[in-house]
């Protein structure tokens, strides 16, 4: 979900689906380690020659991420854990068959474990069972599977998420200050969450009367033009006073900035989420932003394979590891909740930058094509 | 009606004048009126809800609401008008406004980007005006294929980021600058004079060819009418900042193609088609040319109303191109009046549909009313309106037969 | 046995024939028709009468034969070449766009224009049209509803009236008329009847075809009968009944072959 925008648009990218299908549609492909010499350091894996983990993303239409991140990032990950490791990567490229499919093939050419990130959480229970009949542990990565007997889950904190843009709204705004919160679409269960945690923060404060809240819509299918609709509606509304606005992200961050300049009320705290360089230009040189929150994918992707190593080495994951469950329907899963982080316009530099997340560059014209 | 064609003689017959109000309204110059009312009984409602909504400041922000899917409704009324649909215009919006946006923040002069973005339409509409005419590929196959194709395209040109932010003071001076009010107001004495002097002269031209008068009434109502919208729009928007670029932007494009579509012999040849494309062939009009000339027309316009939409937005967004931009703007061509069967209908309609259609959501928006609600007031107004399309088109061949 | 006219015919069509694929649509039509004459085409379902319509209309090719119009042999190739002789069709369907009014409507695809900036912007000029239509209106007798008026309000008969109008406005010499007269009122097919015959008083040579034997034999002064794709008898209207046609129509009678 790093980026909402895309998601929408899912059903629409066909022609993005054929090319991509060229690389990776034909099923699955291995990378396979090189070398077969094993190191002092790796004499200890060397009872497990053929470590074997698939790593199941679940399409390339609405996010570049599974393909140009989390796989890069995992695989690297492992090998730095095992040099003898292989991984078996595959993308569904948003189809719930062909994910399934997948799955299969990986359990035949001997996976021992899963990482899957499922196209549909809520149709993807099969996943589990197919994998349960051969004995192979799965790890759902990102998207939590729902009613499904799954053994571990790994994803950024959505409702953390939401809290973080609450408490510095909480603790940006004026005292009897009024709120607009812009909450996202509707329909993606992401956003519902990002809205729990924003309320779990505010709530009280609505209710001391601390804080007031003027105006909170959802925007479907996260329109920035509709956002700018509601932003300038709410402003109507409110008369102009209005002191804070929770974004869920940045694209409707930007859009709510257009409406509140428009009225040349500048100053006021503004949330975001994404990290986007819209976003950080916005934070950085024009300080129309607040803030945004940023959710680094390596973390993601190496929490996964350590994970994934512990688990296939028969080794107690660490509960500084595994720091919390979620329930699914089925099961309380034991969940790796990792901790997005805020940024601003002090700590660019030590994030986003040190992460190789973005540049200075693509900060200053977001517009220019890399 | 009279039926005596024996007659010696060509008159007029004074009996054309006994059909009802009603069917003068739905046959012929005022088919505007209906919609013109709903809007009023809408701004009524939505006044008494909330005392906001009547604000020069609130109408500012509907003409800055409703200016880009005004400009798309536009292109797709002439589309309509073929009996044709294009379902792509959202989508070329969004390439029109992503060529913008990524031309200008590569330092592009504004200008050239502008017009770049426009072009972008232009060939798009082009290329499908083409595989509707020529290959005889069902318009709405072509155009669906179309807008799955433009939005892979459109995240082409976005890249990764799914967002670029336009930084130009240029470009998005259309959608967030205004007019000088002196200059508005040169530009309303201008247009009524325009107005009074063609049906001036338009009356004599008749009186001394020896033809008869048209009504005196019919033609001073419409002017005093239009003088009275115009005059009452630029007030109460120069009361807040002035009339917004973006408005005045659509207000061109509707009298440039209202004028195409009444004036010239290429809007009358996208009527004959519309009505019988067998007759205008056989009349000897060029179809193919007036079907890929009209796409070509309604993928500019989309284009065009994408610039203003990413003006607006200060950005464009691999989101533009979805959403509720396409039905938004289908609905307020058809909410004007203009009929999918073809034939019937007319530009003008199109900007009074985009003021119901953006009324509504800037409505719904100011009473933070939940999106179930508001779609559930548009999908009506849509139903009625199309019922009401299809039972002015019964009445029509009723008065004929 | 009819009239024998000194005159040129303004079309006379030889020995038509036309196959298509299995079916032999025709199989050699031949008739003329003069200036300021009436002929009724007639025949039953498939004898043949839009089918050589259409190759007078330039819409269809014959596969033989030949059609002489003013006395020269002309292959129309298309409907422009044949309404670029003269040749004026008025189909059944009427060819109206019920959305325009009748000053569009008999202008239609030849709108008449003027400048406002020469050369670059001109646009219709409507006054122009009503101006040159009214003595064309006038000349047959025309009464209709105003300009203005939108062709999907006007009567069945005042459509005919448009359709008729305006193949006479476009300067033909030789209109024709696919069942005028169907789908019309008692009302108004007198009067359709009775702008045929102006049509005709004008100087102009009108083909008519017709269901309608009551009204073939108001109007016509000559009727070709077709059958299976041949022309069977001509006869002149003055010396023969409603039974002898019907009767050469279903090839009950024996006296065939009648020349002219």
């Amino acid at each position: 979900m790093a980026k909402k925008t895309w998601k929408k648009s899912a059903t629409w990218m066909a022609a993005a689906a054929v090319v991509t299908g060229i690389v990776a549609g034909c099923g699955t492909s291995s990378t396979n380690s090189q070398g077969s010499t094993s190191t002092g350091a790796a004499s200890a894996v060397n009872a497990h020659p053929s470590v074997k983990i698939a790593f199941l993303m679940p399409e390339t239409n609405t996010s570049p991420r599974w393909e140009y991140d989390d796989r890069p990032d995992f695989i690297a990950a492992m090998k730095k854990l095992d040099p003898n490791a292989q991984v078996i990567y595959a993308n569904a490229q948003g189809s719930e068959a062909t994910q399934l499919q997948q799955v299969e093939s990986a359990i035949t050419e001997g996976a021992k474990l899963l990482v899957v990130a499922p196209v549909n959480g809520f149709a993807a229970t099969t996943i589990v069972t197919e994998a349960a009949k051969a004995h192979v542990p799965v790890i759902s990565y990102d998207r939590l599977i729902q009613n499904a007997k799954v053994d571990y889950y790994v994803s950024f904190n959505n409702v953390e998420v939401g809290k973080l843009q609450g408490e510095y709204i909480a603790q940006h705004t004026k005292k009897g200050g009024t709120v607009v919160m812009l909450d996202g679409a509707e329909t993606d269960p992401n956003a519902k969450q990002f809205a729990q945690g924003a309320h779990e923060v505010l709530d009280p404060l609505f209710k001391s009367g601390k804080l007031k809240l003027g105006y909170e819509q959802y925007t479907p299918n996260w329109d920035s033009q509709q956002a700018l609709t509601e932003m300038q509606q709410a402003l109507t509304r409110l008369h102009n006073h209005v002191n804070a606005v929770l974004a869920a992200n940045d694209n409707l961050a930007g859009a709510a900035i257009q409406a509140l300049e428009q009225q040349h009320i500048k100053g006021i705290p503004v949330t975001g989420q994404d990290a986007t360089d819209a976003g950080l230009h916005r934070i950085y040189y024009d300080g129309t932003q607040s803030m945004t929150v940023y959710k680094p994918i390596y973390e993601e992707a190496d929490a996964a394979a350590q994970l994934a190593y512990d688990v296939i080495t028969g080794k107690k994951p660490p509960a500084s590891l595994v720091n919390g469950t979620v329930n699914n329907g089925a099961t309380n899963v034991p969940s790796v909740l990792l901790q997005p982080i805020v940024v601003t316009k002090s700590n660019i530099a030590s994030t986003v930058i040190k992460d190789g997340f973005t540049t200075w560059a693509r900060i200053k014209n977001p517009a220019e094509q890399q | 009606m009279t039926v005596n064609i024996g007659q010696a003689k060509q008159t007029q017959t004074p009996a054309a004048r006994s059909t009802s109000v009603f069917d003068r309204l739905i046959g012929g110059e005022f088919q505007q009126l209906p919609v013109f009312l709903s809007l009023v009984l809408i701004w009524i409602v939505f006044e008494i809800l909330n005392n906001s909504f009547l604000t020069s400041r609130n109408l500012s922000n509907l003409v800055l609401q409703m200016a880009e899917y005004g400009l798309l409704g536009v292109g797709e009324t002439l589309i309509l008008l073929l009996g044709e649909i294009d379902l792509s215009i959202a989508a070329v919006s969004a390439i029109g406004g992503a060529i913008l946006a990524v031309l200008a923040g590569n330092g592009v002069n504004p200008y050239v980007a502008i017009i770049a973005g426009a072009l972008s339409g232009t060939v798009l509409g082009l290329f499908q005006g083409f595989w509707v005419t020529v290959l005889r590929v069902p318009s709405f196959i072509v155009t669906l294929a179309g807008s799955l194709a433009f939005l892979g395209l459109l995240f082409v040109l976005i890249g990764q980021e799914g967002t670029v932010p336009i930084m130009n003071n240029t470009i998005n001076a259309i959608a967030g600058n205004y007019l000088p009010d002196w200059l508005s107001w040169v530009l309303v004495a201008v247009a009524l004079l325009l107005m009074v002097w063609t049906a001036v002269r338009d009356r004599a031209k008749r009186h001394q060819l020896g033809l008869p008068p048209k009504s005196a009434a019919s033609t001073w109502t419409k002017l005093i009418l239009s003088a009275a919208v115009m005059i009452g729009a630029t007030v109460l928007l120069n009361a807040y900042q002035g009339v917004p670029i973006a408005g005045l932007v659509l207000i061109v494009f509707v009298v440039l193609l209202a004028w195409i579509c009444q004036s010239t012999g290429f809007g009358r040849h996208i009527y004959a088609v519309g009505g019988n494309a067998e007759a205008a062939r056989r009349a000897g009009i060029n179809v193919k040319g007036v079907r890929i000339m009209v796409f070509t027309l309604a993928g500019t316009m989309a284009a065009i109303g994408g610039i203003v939409g990413a003006s607006r937005l200060g950005a464009a967004s691999t989101a533009s191109g979805g959403s509720d931009l396409l039905m938004d703007s289908i609905a307020a061509a058809v909410i004007g009046g203009t009929s999918l069967f073809g034939g019937y209908g007319s530009v003008w309609n199109a900007l009074l549909g985009a003021l119901v259609i953006g009324s509504i959501e800037n409505g719904m928006a100011l009473l933070n009313a939940p999106t179930s609600t508001k779609y559930l007031v548009e999908g009506a107004i849509l139903l009625l309106a199309v019922t009401f399309d299809t039972f002015t088109r019964m009445r029509r061949k009723q008065l004929g037969r | 046995m009819a009239t024998e006219v000194k005159t040129q015919p303004v079309l006379e069509v030889r020995n038509l024939r036309k196959r298509f694929g299995a079916v032999q649509a025709l199989d050699g039509v031949s008739f003329s028709v003069h200036a300021g004459e009436i002929v009724a085409l007639v025949g039953d379902n498939g004898a043949g009468k839009s089918t050589t319509i259409k190759m007078i209309a330039g819409v269809e090719q014959p596969d033989e034969g030949d059609i002489v119009f003013e006395g020269q042999a002309v292959r129309l190739t298309s409907p422009a070449v044949a309404e670029k002789y003269g040749i004026q069709t008025v189909y059944q369907d009427l060819a109206l766009c019920d959305n325009l009014d009748i000053v569009s409507n008999l202008f239609l695809g030849r709108e008449l224009r003027r400048n406002v900036i020469p050369g670059v912007v001109r646009v219709i000029d409507r006054n122009e049209m009503e101006r040159r239509a009214i003595p064309v209106l006038n000349e047959l007798g025309i009464r209709l509803p105003p300009l203005h008026t939108q062709v999907a309000s006007l009567s069945g008969g005042q459509r005919q009236t448009v359709a008729v109008a305006r193949s006479v406005l476009w300067g033909s010499k030789l209109v024709m008329l696919d069942e005028p007269t169907a789908a019309l009122g008692v009302v108004q097919q007198r009067a359709v009847l009775e702008l045929i015959q102006r049509l005709a008083a004008s100087g102009r040579a009108v083909l008519v075809i017709s269901h309608n034997m009551s009204d073939v034999f108001k109007i016509a002064n000559r009727i070709v009968v077709l059958r299976l794709g041949r022309t069977v008898a001509t006869f002149d209207r003055e010396q023969v009944t409603p039974e002898q046609v019907v009767a050469a129509i279903t090839g009950a009678s024996a006296q065939e072959e009648v020349t002219s």
